[in-house]
Protein backbone atom coordinates (compact mmCIF):
# COMPACT_ATOMS: atom_id res chain seq x y z
CA UNK A 1 0.00 0.00 0.00
CA UNK A 2 2.75 2.66 0.89
CA UNK A 3 4.67 1.82 -1.89
CA UNK A 4 1.65 2.34 -4.22
CA UNK A 5 0.93 5.17 -2.27
CA UNK A 6 4.29 6.81 -2.62
CA UNK A 7 3.93 5.85 -6.42
CA UNK A 8 1.10 8.68 -6.78
CA UNK A 9 2.89 11.50 -4.63
CA UNK A 10 6.25 11.12 -6.77
CA UNK A 11 3.64 11.29 -9.81
CA UNK A 12 1.65 14.10 -7.99
CA UNK A 13 4.98 15.86 -7.05
CA UNK A 14 6.48 15.62 -10.75
CA UNK A 15 3.57 16.39 -13.13
CA UNK A 16 1.09 17.92 -10.55
CA UNK A 17 2.51 20.70 -8.93
CA UNK A 18 4.79 23.89 -9.48
CA UNK A 19 8.08 22.37 -7.66
CA UNK A 20 7.72 19.27 -10.43
CA UNK A 21 7.25 21.34 -13.23
CA UNK A 22 10.14 23.32 -12.78
CA UNK A 23 12.04 20.16 -11.48
CA UNK A 24 11.38 18.70 -14.98
CA UNK A 25 12.40 21.96 -16.38
CA UNK A 26 15.74 21.92 -14.83
CA UNK A 27 16.31 18.26 -16.26
CA UNK A 28 15.35 19.20 -19.67
CA UNK A 29 17.33 22.19 -20.15
CA UNK A 30 19.62 23.58 -16.97
CA UNK A 31 20.73 26.89 -18.75
CA UNK A 32 17.29 27.78 -19.71
CA UNK A 33 15.89 26.97 -16.15
CA UNK A 34 18.93 29.53 -15.02
CA UNK A 35 17.42 32.09 -17.04
CA UNK A 36 13.52 31.26 -15.74
CA UNK A 37 15.07 32.35 -12.77
CA UNK A 38 15.11 28.72 -11.20
CA UNK A 39 17.02 27.77 -8.23
CA UNK A 40 20.11 26.21 -9.25
CA UNK A 41 21.34 24.50 -6.41
CA UNK A 42 17.37 23.98 -4.72
CA UNK A 43 16.90 21.85 -7.64
CA UNK A 44 20.10 19.89 -7.43
CA UNK A 45 19.90 19.30 -3.78
CA UNK A 46 16.05 18.91 -3.41
CA UNK A 47 15.69 15.73 -5.79
CA UNK A 48 18.43 13.77 -3.91
CA UNK A 49 16.59 14.11 -0.83
CA UNK A 50 13.11 13.44 -1.86
CA UNK A 51 15.02 10.22 -3.85
CA UNK A 52 17.09 9.26 -0.21
CA UNK A 53 13.54 8.95 1.34
CA UNK A 54 12.03 7.17 -0.78
CA UNK A 55 15.34 4.85 -0.23
CA UNK A 56 14.60 4.97 3.13
CA UNK A 57 11.12 3.93 2.91
CA UNK A 58 11.19 0.96 0.64
CA UNK A 59 14.55 -0.06 3.41
CA UNK A 60 11.89 0.32 6.35
CA UNK A 61 8.90 -1.57 4.00
CA UNK A 62 11.64 -4.35 3.13
CA UNK A 63 12.63 -4.91 6.75
CA UNK A 64 8.95 -4.01 8.36
CA UNK A 65 6.78 -5.87 5.48
CA UNK A 66 8.90 -8.76 4.14
CA UNK A 67 11.55 -10.06 6.26
CA UNK A 68 10.19 -8.99 10.00
CA UNK A 69 13.78 -9.15 10.67
CA UNK A 70 16.72 -7.23 10.03
CA UNK A 71 19.20 -9.22 8.37
CA UNK A 72 22.58 -8.49 7.76
CA UNK A 73 23.18 -7.47 3.78
CA UNK A 74 19.75 -7.51 3.01
CA UNK A 75 19.43 -5.28 0.13
CA UNK A 76 22.15 -6.79 -1.73
CA UNK A 77 21.37 -5.97 -5.08
CA UNK A 78 18.00 -4.72 -4.22
CA UNK A 79 19.17 -1.27 -5.01
CA UNK A 80 20.79 -2.01 -8.47
CA UNK A 81 17.56 -3.78 -9.62
CA UNK A 82 15.54 -0.94 -8.28
CA UNK A 83 18.01 1.30 -10.43
CA UNK A 84 17.25 -0.78 -13.80
CA UNK A 85 13.49 -0.66 -12.90
CA UNK A 86 13.43 3.11 -12.80
CA UNK A 87 15.66 3.52 -15.85
CA UNK A 88 12.83 1.29 -17.68
CA UNK A 89 10.33 3.04 -16.48
CA UNK A 90 12.10 6.22 -17.55
CA UNK A 91 10.01 9.08 -16.78
CA UNK A 92 6.46 8.14 -16.09
CA UNK A 93 6.03 6.90 -12.27
CA UNK A 94 3.18 4.70 -12.51
CA UNK A 95 5.66 2.54 -15.00
CA UNK A 96 7.36 1.48 -12.33
CA UNK A 97 4.47 -0.77 -11.03
CA UNK A 98 4.56 -3.26 -14.13
CA UNK A 99 8.43 -2.98 -14.61
CA UNK A 100 8.95 -4.11 -10.72
CA UNK A 101 6.30 -6.19 -10.99
CA UNK A 102 8.27 -8.26 -13.56
CA UNK A 103 11.37 -8.14 -12.00
CA UNK A 104 9.54 -9.77 -8.39
CA UNK A 105 8.16 -12.23 -11.20
CA UNK A 106 11.28 -13.45 -12.10
CA UNK A 107 12.61 -13.66 -8.67
CA UNK A 108 9.83 -15.51 -6.94
CA UNK A 109 9.79 -17.93 -10.43
CA UNK A 110 13.41 -18.67 -10.22
CA UNK A 111 12.73 -19.31 -6.45
CA UNK A 112 10.47 -21.91 -7.42
CA UNK A 113 12.32 -23.06 -9.97
CA UNK A 114 14.88 -24.14 -7.22
CA UNK A 115 12.44 -25.57 -5.32
CA UNK A 116 11.58 -28.03 -8.27
CA UNK A 117 14.19 -28.62 -10.05
CA UNK A 118 17.78 -28.59 -9.86
CA UNK A 119 18.88 -25.16 -11.15
CA UNK A 120 20.13 -22.83 -9.08
CA UNK A 121 18.72 -19.65 -8.00
CA UNK A 122 21.41 -17.09 -9.50
CA UNK A 123 19.98 -18.52 -13.07
CA UNK A 124 17.19 -15.34 -12.30
CA UNK A 125 19.97 -12.89 -12.02
CA UNK A 126 20.76 -14.23 -15.63
CA UNK A 127 17.42 -13.83 -16.66
CA UNK A 128 17.07 -10.65 -15.48
CA UNK A 129 20.37 -9.42 -16.79
CA UNK A 130 18.98 -10.59 -20.64
CA UNK A 131 16.16 -8.31 -20.08
CA UNK A 132 18.10 -5.66 -18.98
CA UNK A 133 20.32 -6.24 -21.90
CA UNK A 134 17.36 -6.02 -24.66
CA UNK A 135 14.71 -3.61 -22.82
CA UNK A 136 16.44 -0.23 -23.33
CA UNK A 137 17.44 -1.02 -27.10
CA UNK A 138 15.63 1.54 -29.39
CA UNK A 139 16.23 -0.37 -32.41
CA UNK A 140 14.31 -3.73 -31.15
CA UNK A 141 11.60 -1.01 -29.69
CA UNK A 142 11.34 0.55 -32.68
CA UNK A 143 10.37 -2.50 -34.32
CA UNK A 144 7.73 -3.31 -32.05
CA UNK A 145 6.28 -0.66 -32.71
CA UNK A 146 6.23 -1.01 -36.56
CA UNK A 147 4.68 -4.52 -36.21
CA UNK A 148 1.99 -2.71 -34.16
CA UNK A 149 1.05 -0.31 -36.55
CA UNK A 150 0.71 -3.08 -39.51
CA UNK B 1 59.21 2.99 9.70
CA UNK B 2 59.34 -0.90 9.03
CA UNK B 3 55.21 -0.44 9.64
CA UNK B 4 55.31 2.49 6.75
CA UNK B 5 57.29 0.06 4.14
CA UNK B 6 55.28 -2.72 4.60
CA UNK B 7 52.21 -0.67 4.06
CA UNK B 8 53.31 0.69 1.11
CA UNK B 9 54.59 -2.37 -0.17
CA UNK B 10 50.84 -4.27 0.80
CA UNK B 11 49.63 -0.77 -1.00
CA UNK B 12 51.34 -1.73 -4.17
CA UNK B 13 49.75 -5.16 -4.34
CA UNK B 14 46.57 -3.92 -3.78
CA UNK B 15 46.24 -1.15 -6.55
CA UNK B 16 47.31 -3.49 -9.10
CA UNK B 17 44.13 -4.67 -9.65
CA UNK B 18 42.59 -1.40 -9.13
CA UNK B 19 44.79 0.52 -11.97
CA UNK B 20 44.62 -2.55 -14.30
CA UNK B 21 40.55 -2.10 -14.81
CA UNK B 22 41.03 1.90 -14.39
CA UNK B 23 43.35 1.73 -17.22
CA UNK B 24 40.35 -0.69 -19.30
CA UNK B 25 37.76 1.90 -17.90
CA UNK B 26 40.02 4.86 -19.27
CA UNK B 27 39.72 3.43 -23.17
CA UNK B 28 35.99 3.55 -22.57
CA UNK B 29 35.65 7.16 -20.81
CA UNK B 30 37.92 8.64 -23.54
CA UNK B 31 35.29 7.19 -26.00
CA UNK B 32 32.41 9.01 -24.63
CA UNK B 33 31.36 6.03 -22.91
CA UNK B 34 30.38 5.21 -19.05
CA UNK B 35 31.31 1.76 -18.66
CA UNK B 36 30.02 0.75 -15.09
CA UNK B 37 30.66 -2.62 -16.33
CA UNK B 38 34.04 -3.07 -15.20
CA UNK B 39 32.83 -4.87 -12.24
CA UNK B 40 31.39 -7.80 -14.31
CA UNK B 41 33.76 -8.24 -16.67
CA UNK B 42 36.54 -8.60 -13.84
CA UNK B 43 34.66 -11.22 -12.17
CA UNK B 44 33.94 -12.98 -15.37
CA UNK B 45 37.92 -12.64 -15.77
CA UNK B 46 38.73 -14.03 -12.25
CA UNK B 47 36.38 -16.99 -12.98
CA UNK B 48 37.54 -17.89 -15.95
CA UNK B 49 40.87 -17.31 -15.61
CA UNK B 50 41.25 -19.36 -12.51
CA UNK B 51 39.00 -22.11 -13.70
CA UNK B 52 41.73 -22.20 -17.38
CA UNK B 53 44.51 -21.97 -14.90
CA UNK B 54 43.44 -24.84 -12.86
CA UNK B 55 42.96 -27.02 -16.26
CA UNK B 56 45.46 -26.55 -17.99
CA UNK B 57 47.98 -25.63 -15.13
CA UNK B 58 49.76 -22.83 -16.70
CA UNK B 59 49.05 -19.52 -15.34
CA UNK B 60 49.43 -17.74 -18.96
CA UNK B 61 46.69 -20.25 -20.68
CA UNK B 62 44.56 -19.56 -18.05
CA UNK B 63 44.53 -15.60 -18.78
CA UNK B 64 44.31 -15.87 -21.81
CA UNK B 65 40.81 -18.00 -21.31
CA UNK B 66 39.98 -14.97 -18.86
CA UNK B 67 40.70 -12.57 -21.43
CA UNK B 68 38.75 -14.41 -23.78
CA UNK B 69 35.30 -14.81 -21.99
CA UNK B 70 35.74 -10.95 -20.66
CA UNK B 71 35.91 -9.94 -24.14
CA UNK B 72 33.06 -12.13 -25.36
CA UNK B 73 30.71 -10.54 -22.65
CA UNK B 74 32.33 -7.13 -23.58
CA UNK B 75 31.15 -7.51 -27.02
CA UNK B 76 27.77 -8.54 -26.30
CA UNK B 77 27.21 -5.76 -24.25
CA UNK B 78 28.67 -3.26 -26.59
CA UNK B 79 26.82 -5.05 -29.61
CA UNK B 80 23.51 -4.36 -27.81
CA UNK B 81 24.70 -0.86 -26.89
CA UNK B 82 26.42 0.46 -29.76
CA UNK B 83 24.09 -1.45 -32.62
CA UNK B 84 20.73 -2.02 -31.23
CA UNK B 85 20.97 1.43 -29.35
CA UNK B 86 20.25 0.44 -25.68
CA UNK B 87 21.34 2.79 -22.52
CA UNK B 88 24.61 1.76 -22.19
CA UNK B 89 23.63 2.07 -17.79
CA UNK B 90 21.35 -0.25 -18.41
CA UNK B 91 23.14 -2.85 -20.79
CA UNK B 92 26.24 -2.45 -17.94
CA UNK B 93 23.82 -3.05 -14.89
CA UNK B 94 23.11 -5.78 -17.07
CA UNK B 95 26.46 -7.51 -17.73
CA UNK B 96 27.23 -6.80 -13.88
CA UNK B 97 24.43 -8.87 -12.83
CA UNK B 98 24.95 -11.22 -15.49
CA UNK B 99 28.66 -11.89 -14.47
CA UNK B 100 27.86 -12.28 -10.85
CA UNK B 101 24.95 -14.82 -11.79
CA UNK B 102 26.76 -17.00 -14.34
CA UNK B 103 29.86 -17.15 -12.46
CA UNK B 104 27.87 -18.68 -9.59
CA UNK B 105 25.81 -21.29 -12.34
CA UNK B 106 28.85 -22.38 -13.63
CA UNK B 107 30.67 -23.14 -10.07
CA UNK B 108 27.96 -24.99 -9.09
CA UNK B 109 27.61 -26.79 -12.83
CA UNK B 110 31.49 -27.61 -12.57
CA UNK B 111 32.41 -28.24 -8.94
CA UNK B 112 29.34 -28.58 -7.54
CA UNK B 113 30.08 -25.26 -5.01
CA UNK B 114 28.43 -22.30 -5.02
CA UNK B 115 30.89 -20.68 -2.26
CA UNK B 116 34.37 -20.50 -1.55
CA UNK B 117 36.60 -22.75 -4.39
CA UNK B 118 39.54 -23.54 -3.28
CA UNK B 119 42.08 -25.25 -5.57
CA UNK B 120 44.87 -27.00 -4.43
CA UNK B 121 47.48 -28.09 -7.01
CA UNK B 122 47.23 -24.28 -8.28
CA UNK B 123 50.95 -23.67 -10.50
CA UNK B 124 53.06 -21.09 -8.65
CA UNK B 125 52.93 -17.38 -9.37
CA UNK B 126 56.17 -16.26 -10.33
CA UNK B 127 57.50 -13.26 -8.70
CA UNK B 128 59.80 -11.07 -10.50
CA UNK B 129 63.35 -9.30 -8.95
CA UNK B 130 63.12 -10.78 -5.90
CA UNK B 131 66.92 -10.45 -6.14
CA UNK B 132 66.76 -7.40 -6.46
CA UNK B 133 64.61 -6.70 -3.25
CA UNK B 134 66.96 -8.10 -0.89
CA UNK B 135 70.12 -6.50 -2.33
CA UNK B 136 68.66 -2.65 -2.52
CA UNK B 137 68.44 -1.68 1.21
CA UNK B 138 64.83 -0.10 2.47
CA UNK B 139 63.45 0.71 -0.14
CA UNK B 140 63.99 -2.75 -2.45
CA UNK B 141 60.93 -4.55 -0.99
CA UNK B 142 58.59 -1.76 -2.07
CA UNK B 143 59.57 -1.94 -5.60
CA UNK B 144 60.84 -5.37 -6.43
CA UNK B 145 59.84 -8.81 -5.45
CA UNK B 146 55.61 -8.57 -6.05
CA UNK B 147 54.54 -11.11 -8.82
CA UNK B 148 54.71 -10.30 -12.43
CA UNK B 149 51.24 -8.71 -12.00
CA UNK B 150 52.29 -5.67 -10.45
CA UNK B 151 54.83 -4.95 -13.06
CA UNK B 152 52.25 -6.12 -16.08
CA UNK B 153 50.23 -3.63 -14.69
CA UNK B 154 52.60 -0.97 -15.08
CA UNK B 155 53.95 -2.21 -18.88
CA UNK B 156 50.03 -2.08 -19.63
CA UNK B 157 49.34 1.39 -18.43
CA UNK B 158 52.61 2.52 -20.29
CA UNK B 159 51.14 1.08 -23.44
CA UNK B 160 47.66 2.33 -22.72
CA UNK B 161 49.26 5.84 -22.56
CA UNK B 162 51.43 5.52 -25.92
CA UNK B 163 48.44 3.48 -27.42
CA UNK B 164 46.04 6.51 -26.26
CA UNK B 165 48.28 9.59 -27.00
CA UNK B 166 50.57 8.56 -29.55
CA UNK B 167 48.59 6.89 -32.51
CA UNK B 168 45.99 7.50 -34.56
CA UNK B 169 43.94 5.34 -33.33
CA UNK B 170 44.20 6.86 -30.04
CA UNK B 171 43.18 10.20 -31.61
CA UNK B 172 39.95 8.93 -33.13
CA UNK B 173 39.20 7.01 -29.90
CA UNK B 174 39.55 10.63 -28.39
CA UNK B 175 37.68 12.50 -31.16
CA UNK B 176 34.84 9.72 -30.28
CA UNK B 177 34.29 11.25 -27.19
CA UNK B 178 34.80 14.90 -27.39
CA UNK B 179 33.03 15.37 -30.51
CA UNK B 180 31.53 12.86 -32.50
CA UNK B 181 30.42 14.41 -35.45
CA UNK B 182 34.39 14.99 -36.08
CA UNK B 183 34.94 11.78 -36.44
CA UNK B 184 31.75 11.15 -38.37
CA UNK B 185 32.68 14.21 -41.14
CA UNK B 186 35.83 12.78 -42.02
CA UNK B 187 33.72 9.17 -42.54
CA UNK B 188 35.06 7.28 -39.74
CA UNK B 189 32.59 5.34 -37.68
CA UNK B 190 32.16 6.48 -34.20
CA UNK B 191 30.82 2.90 -33.04
CA UNK B 192 33.94 1.09 -34.50
CA UNK B 193 36.18 2.72 -32.12
CA UNK B 194 33.71 2.80 -29.02
CA UNK B 195 33.62 -1.11 -29.71
CA UNK B 196 36.81 -1.68 -29.45
CA UNK B 197 37.44 0.64 -27.05
CA UNK B 198 35.24 -1.94 -24.71
CA UNK B 199 36.85 -4.77 -25.76
CA UNK B 200 40.25 -3.56 -24.49
CA UNK B 201 38.29 -2.19 -21.20
CA UNK B 202 37.02 -6.04 -21.40
CA UNK B 203 40.76 -6.96 -22.00
CA UNK B 204 42.66 -4.63 -18.96
CA UNK B 205 39.54 -5.30 -16.52
CA UNK B 206 39.88 -9.39 -16.70
CA UNK B 207 43.24 -9.45 -16.34
CA UNK B 208 42.69 -7.60 -12.86
CA UNK B 209 40.10 -10.19 -12.24
CA UNK B 210 42.69 -13.16 -12.67
CA UNK B 211 44.77 -11.00 -10.39
CA UNK B 212 42.62 -11.54 -7.26
CA UNK B 213 41.71 -15.17 -7.89
CA UNK B 214 44.59 -16.58 -8.96
CA UNK B 215 47.19 -14.58 -6.40
CA UNK B 216 44.52 -16.25 -3.55
CA UNK B 217 44.35 -19.57 -5.45
CA UNK B 218 40.89 -19.37 -4.71
CA UNK B 219 37.52 -18.24 -6.30
CA UNK B 220 35.03 -16.39 -3.94
CA UNK B 221 31.77 -15.60 -5.11
CA UNK B 222 31.51 -11.70 -5.85
CA UNK B 223 35.32 -11.82 -5.63
CA UNK B 224 36.04 -7.93 -7.10
CA UNK B 225 33.68 -6.78 -4.15
CA UNK B 226 33.43 -3.75 -5.75
CA UNK B 227 36.97 -3.24 -6.74
CA UNK B 228 34.96 -2.13 -10.18
CA UNK B 229 33.14 1.04 -8.92
CA UNK B 230 36.61 2.06 -7.36
CA UNK B 231 38.12 1.92 -10.74
CA UNK B 232 35.31 3.84 -11.83
CA UNK B 233 36.50 6.70 -9.10
CA UNK B 234 40.31 6.13 -9.74
CA UNK B 235 39.55 7.25 -13.44
CA UNK B 236 37.62 10.49 -12.29
CA UNK B 237 39.84 10.93 -9.69
CA UNK B 238 43.14 10.91 -11.97
CA UNK B 239 41.52 13.20 -14.51
CA UNK B 240 41.25 10.64 -17.19
CA UNK B 241 45.12 10.98 -17.58
CA UNK B 242 47.28 7.34 -17.15
CA UNK B 243 50.12 9.67 -14.71
CA UNK B 244 46.78 10.21 -12.57
CA UNK B 245 45.54 7.34 -12.60
CA UNK B 246 48.56 5.98 -11.45
CA UNK B 247 49.09 8.17 -8.45
CA UNK B 248 44.88 7.84 -7.74
CA UNK B 249 45.18 4.41 -7.53
CA UNK B 250 48.12 3.83 -5.17
CA UNK B 251 46.41 6.31 -3.03
CA UNK B 252 43.45 4.30 -2.60
CA UNK B 253 45.80 1.14 -2.02
CA UNK B 254 47.15 2.91 0.61
CA UNK B 255 44.44 3.85 2.12
CA UNK B 256 42.88 0.37 2.44
CA UNK B 257 46.30 -1.13 3.25
CA UNK B 258 46.48 1.40 6.27
CA UNK B 259 43.37 0.23 6.62
CA UNK B 260 43.84 -2.76 7.18
CA UNK B 261 46.87 -2.48 9.32
CA UNK B 262 44.78 0.17 11.77
CA UNK B 263 41.94 -2.39 12.54
CA UNK B 264 43.48 -3.77 16.14
CA UNK B 265 45.49 -0.71 16.89
CA UNK B 266 42.71 2.02 18.27
CA UNK B 267 39.49 1.62 20.31
CA UNK B 268 37.54 2.06 17.07
CA UNK B 269 35.16 -0.51 15.91
CA UNK B 270 37.23 -1.89 13.30
CA UNK B 271 33.75 -0.96 10.60
CA UNK B 272 34.88 2.00 11.04
CA UNK B 273 38.26 1.71 10.04
CA UNK B 274 37.45 -0.25 7.23
CA UNK B 275 35.20 2.05 5.80
CA UNK B 276 38.21 4.72 5.88
CA UNK B 277 39.05 4.07 1.93
CA UNK B 278 35.73 4.74 1.01
CA UNK B 279 35.62 7.89 3.40
CA UNK B 280 38.81 8.82 2.01
CA UNK B 281 37.01 8.84 -1.60
CA UNK B 282 34.50 11.19 -0.65
CA UNK B 283 36.89 13.85 1.53
CA UNK B 284 38.85 13.50 -2.28
CA UNK B 285 36.34 13.73 -4.68
CA UNK B 286 35.22 17.08 -2.58
CA UNK B 287 38.74 18.91 -2.22
CA UNK B 288 39.44 17.82 -5.63
CA UNK B 289 36.22 19.81 -7.07
CA UNK B 290 37.06 22.57 -4.63
CA UNK B 291 39.80 22.81 -6.82
CA UNK B 292 38.59 22.69 -9.87
CA UNK B 293 35.84 25.17 -8.76
CA UNK B 294 38.28 27.30 -7.63
CA UNK B 295 40.48 27.04 -10.57
CA UNK B 296 37.87 27.93 -12.84
CA UNK B 297 36.91 30.84 -10.95
CA UNK B 298 40.49 31.93 -11.78
CA UNK B 299 40.35 31.74 -15.12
Amino acid sequence: MTALAAVFIIHALMYRSKTGFELRMYGNNNKFAMYAGISHTYYQIMPMFVSGAMYGLSGAMAIFGTYHAVIKEFSVGLGWNALAVALIARYRPFAVIPAALFFAYIDSGAHSAMLYSDVTFELSSIVQATVFFLVSSVTLQRLGLGKRRV
Amino acid sequence: MSVLLSLLTSAITIMTPLLLAATGGLFTELSGMLNIALEGLMLVGAFASIVGTYYSQSIVIGILIGIMSSMILASIMASITLYLKANVFITGLATNLFASGITVVLSFHLFNNKGVIAFDKMPPIPRLFEGLADKIPIVGHIFFGHTFFTYLSIILLIVASLLIYNTPFGFRLRAAGLYKKSLTTIGLSTKKYRFIAFLLSAVYASIAGAMLSVNLGAFVPNITSGKGWIALVVIFLGQKKPLGLLIASFIFGFSEAFSNYAQGLWDIPSEFILALPYVFTLVAIILFSIYDFNKKRVE
